[in-house]
């Protein structure tokens, strides 16, 4: 196998790696990187270690549980708290109404 | 059956929608508190962050633009918040912690069979990574952040996500390589 003749083009390819492991890449970029990895073993090589990584990654953060109820009781109490303290406008509403109370208003006199 | 965008979920919060809130808290919150848990390293801390960053999304949602997914602008959200929680912390309590999670206990059977153990290993090096290192490759291994969503997250250029994440993946082999493991790069 071959691999990339030119140095800068390979170090640019190998920096997306992690990206293209993670499928976050442009259609561009992921054509790019798959072009490169076919034609070069050494960076294939390098490429299965991203995926280790990506793997480990996963992981390791899918042991870190997830936040208690207490959380979200607490969110909830806040947002009914400011709610009390001063009722947000519904901005959809208040303009609807507000037209209809305008056309309702205005009405007689359109003709 | 297709689920309601995040856009539109914002949307709704921002003219006060309670049910929307409650959708969008279930569909992300787990996510944002492991991207604050790696940050702060304490779940109490990371638990009263969640419910500040969500408060601030019902807060701030009528200003959404929507030039950047709704997930960006959480996690956006929750690393500021973090940050701040972090630096009210002193350095040394910091320094305590970072020097822990790197730190190897005993040499007994145990930790033998466990550095057998690639993924244990890699798993354990993950973690004693410095903060700015494991926020980046979170952001992008977990997260699946683009390099462009994850230079608006932290506020640094592109070139440099590449250049910060090149080096967290070098540090991660040397301290895989210090544990005995080594990778043949970089």
């Amino acid at each position: 196998m071959n691999t990339i003749s030119k140095e800068p083009e390979r170090h640019e390819i190998e920096a997306l790696l992690p990206w293209h492991a993670a499928g976050t890449l442009s259609r561009r970029d992921a054509d790019r990187v798959e072009q490169a990895l076919a034609g070069d073993r050494e960076l294939a090589r390098r490429y299965d270690l991203v995926r280790e990584e990506l793997a480990e990654t996963i992981h390791l953060n899918e042991t870190l549980g997830a936040p208690s109820a207490r959380a979200m009781e607490k969110l909830f109490a806040a947002i009914d708290a400011e709610e009390a303290r001063a009722p947000r406008r519904r901005r959809s509403i208040d303009l609807g109404s507000r037209i209809s109370e305008f056309l309702f208003k205005a009405g007689p006199s359109i003709h | 059956m297709q689920s309601t965008s995040d856009e539109v979920l914002i949307g709704r919060i921002a003219n006060g929608d309670r049910l929307a809130m409650q959708v969008l808290y279930a569909r992300y919150h787990v996510r944002v508190f492991r991207f604050v848990v790696r940050l702060v390293r304490n779940d109490s801390t990371a638990e009263d962050l969640i419910s500040e960053v969500f408060l601030d999304v019902w807060r701030q949602a009528g200003r959404f633009e929507g030039r950047s997914a709704v997930s960006t602008w959480l996690l956006a959200i929750a690393r500021f918040k973090a940050l701040s929680a972090l630096r009210r912390r002193s350095d040394e309590e910091l320094d305590e912690e970072t020097a822990g999670a790197i730190e190897d206990p005993s040499d007994d059977p145990a930790t033998v069979l466990e550095k057998q153990d690639k993924s244990v290993m890699l798993r354990k090096c993950l973690a004693g990574l410095s903060a700015e290192h494991r926020e980046i490759i979170d952001l992008v291994y977990y997260h699946e952040k683009s390099v462009e969503e994850v230079a608006e997250i932290v506020g640094i250029p592109e070139n440099t996500v590449k250049t910060r994440m090149f080096y967290a993946r070098k540090r991660l082999a040397e301290l895989l390589k210090s544990e005995g493991i080594e990778r043949g790069w970089p």
